[in-house]
């Protein structure tokens, strides 16, 4: 990644500025830290901040958690860049957090912590649990090192360096950071890290929006006008088509996004951080009127508003991606290239991004700790009957290790164009969680089987296609470019791989009946419906 | 393994009580579930096709999206913002949906709860 318009006119301006204001977010990061480890961490209270954040706290901490830095400046950078094509990406996480919230009440009576726990209920417990942590884990973690890669690449363009060991030493302060939260904050920590940034994070985008509007006198015709202008592509801007030349891939992309969200488990874990199914379903309403505001109002105006204002040929030259987009608006949005407002405009919002960065990794690491400590060690390895305090003792041993270890993979990826990693993740989670969630809330029938099949079945074809994919090999843009084995044509796998796990996990029902599931069944329904007996 | 409440922990393999059974057989309980699956299964199937729609719109009839109805604004435009105002449309008819159903969930859960000998 070059960023030598940025390094020369922008971040770099005041670089004192900018790391001033990053030793504050990391302060208050650990004030809060320090605060929530002052509550005694019972396995409630380090799984799950005991349960007691309202509605409207694990909303903004869900909001938080989805608008990760490279989702706000990947896609304010992709509408600037693609224009209607880059709006899609917001528009399907608007339609996914509805689907969300039609079954966020049946999720949370139904479990405890994990994926595992909800998909384990009625059928044999230590297979299913294995296979729902093992593609819990590899979500969690194809994730993280995805956020952590893109820290180092984005830290280095906020702080207008490109030398590798700027690129390094960002990585490894981001991830030991993370492992200081987790350890000391469990999910309390994380959480309210999270909220403090999503309002922050909000409260600066939506200013920039508003200036934006300023700037064109309220009159969407006049920004439109301008982004068209701005673009070099006049007309056509608005017009669908300009990222995805394959429309299939468009519709592939939307399938995996929309239903990915109900199988993430960073986000599924935080619907038992409150009381109950209700306080669950009044989460996801928040979630969802904040991202619906989110998308249409900020990524769409800011996007238009940074084509229109800076122009799509400064935003490629500075970054390629796009990723530069929002900043190169807050600076001009302050007074312009080396005005003192410009530049204070710039610092905070690069503050605003490397608090996002650190707030999404603690968030996924405290999910990775509870799937190995709760679902892997607890109940498979110790056949549940680890105490509270050594699963806790466990999470907090499981984050240092998979801290370092993500440490080190990301150090590896940083070379490689990892870009994909986190639609994969995506397509893993659409496709090996949602159709057995699904069954086992709605089908009497599901088994074991069912549960394995629908499981390692969507894990494996949606990794299977996107290896012989064009993300991997075969084009300018490929993991590998030197070499060509793809024969998938489409670049996200869910249109194929959401429907064949859903195939796997209904064959393997049908392959042969479970009396004991069937039989546990009337548990699982009246404890989703009615929340009786929930935790 | 048994929940400090008293309660039969779901990791017991010993399966559902008697008295679940008669609940979950319950006239009550078998109208919230037809409720509960009635708004689910359609409401759900109706957000994921009118994304589909959108998509298929997107990328198979280009020029109706960029049609310019005035002031750049394209039918593409508002087709994607109507997706945002039906989700919105959604989450209000959900909240409807648990009102209506509230008293019902609430007497099955008591019993429920009653049966658990809390």
């Amino acid at each position: 990644m070059t960023s030598t318009v940025l390094a020369e006119g922008a971040a770099n301006a005041h670089p004192g500025l900018t790391l001033g204001l990053f030793a504050v977010v990391v302060l208050i990061s650990l004030g809060v830290t320090t605060w929530a480890s002052r509550f005694r961490k019972t396995r409630d209270e380090f799984f799950t901040a005991g349960r007691g954040l309202t509605g409207r706290q694990n909303g903004l901490a869900m909001a938080g958690d989805s608008l990760s830095a490279s989702a706000v400046l990947g896609s304010v950078g992709l509408v600037s860049l693609f224009g209607y094509d880059g709006f899609m990406f917001g528009i399907a996480n608007v339609v996914a957090f509805a689907l969300l919230l039609l079954l966020a009440g049946f999720l949370r009576n139904s479990g405890r912590f994990t994926v595992a726990d909800v998909l384990s209920f009625r059928v044999r417990q230590r297979p299913v649990r294995i296979a729902g942590a093992v593609s819990s884990l590899t979500i969690s973690i194809f994730y993280l090192i995805a956020q952590m890669v893109g820290s180092g690449a984005l830290l280095s363009l906020l702080i207008g360096s490109t030398s590798p060991v700027v690129q390094n030493l960002s990585i490894a302060a981001v991830g030991v950071l993370m492992i200081v939260y987790v350890v000391f904050g469990g999910m309390r920590g994380a959480s309210w890290v999270q909220i403090i940034k999503a309002c922050v994070l909000m409260g600066i985008v939506t200013l920039m929006a508003v200036l934006v509007l300023v700037r064109f006198g309220f009159n969407p015709s006049a920004l439109l006008e301008a982004a068209g202008q701005g673009s070099g592509t006049g007309g056509s801007f608005l017009a669908p088509g300009m990222q995805y030349k394959n429309p299939i891939d468009l519709i592939s992309l939307g399938v995996g996004v929309s239903l990915a969200f109900i199988g993430l488990p960073h986000i599924f874990q935080r619907f038992y951080t409150v009381r109950d199914d209700r306080t669950a379903e009044s989460s996801a309403l928040w979630l969802l009127g904040i991202e619906a505001v989110f998308t249409v109002m900020v990524v769409l105006i800011l996007g238009l508003g940074a084509v229109a204002l800076v122009g799509a040929t400064a935003i490629k030259a500075s970054d390629p991606g796009g990723n530069t987009a929002a900043l190169l608006l807050a600076q001009e949005l302050g007074g312009g290239a080396g005005s003192l407002g410009g530049d204070v405009f710039v610092a905070v919002f690069a503050a605003v991004a490397f608090a996002t960065i650190l707030a999404v990794v603690a968030g996924l690491m405290v999910a990775a700790t509870t799937t190995f400590a709760h679902d892997l060690y607890a109940n498979v390895l110790r056949h549940g009957r680890a105490s509270d305090g050594e699963e806790v003792r466990m999470a907090r041993i499981a984050a240092v290790v998979l801290g370092l270890v993500a440490i080190v993979l990301s150090l590896f990826a940083r070379q490689l164009n990892i870009g994909f990693i986190v639609g994969l993740a995506m397509s893993i989670a659409a496709s090996a969680h949602v159709p057995s969630l699904v069954l086992n809330l709605f089908w009497r029938r599901f088994t074991t089987r069912g549960a394995l099949w629908g499981i390692y079945g969507g894990v494996g074809t949606a990794l299977l296609l996107v290896i012989f994919s064009p993300t991997v090999s075969g084009s300018p843009k490929s993991l590998f470019t030197a070499v060509d084995f793809h024969w998938f044509p489409l670049q996200n796998p869910g249109l194929v791989s959401v429907p064949a796990g859903l195939l796997f996990a209904v064959l393997g029902t049908l392959s042969r009946r479970e009396q004991a599931s069937e039989d546990r069944y009337p548990e699982l329904e009246t404890r989703a419906m009615t929340g009786a007996g929930s935790h | 393994m048994t929940h400090p409440s008293g309660q039969v922990d779901h990791h017991d393999p010993a399966g559902t009580s008697d008295h679940v059974r008669d609940v979950h057989a319950s006239p009550e309980f078998t109208e919230l579930r037809r409720r509960s699956r009635t708004f689910t299964f359609a409401v759900g199937a109706f957000v994921l096709a009118w994304f589909l729609l959108l998509l298929w719109a997107v990328g198979f009839q280009p020029d109706l999206m960029a049609t310019d109805l005035g002031g750049h604004i394209t039918v593409g435009l508002l087709f994607a913002w109507s997706q945002v105002i039906t989700t919105l449309a959604v989450a209000a008819l959900f909240v409807r949906h648990t009102r209506t159903n509230r008293a019902l969930v609430e007497t099955l859960r008591a019993r429920l709860d009653e049966g658990a000998g809390r």
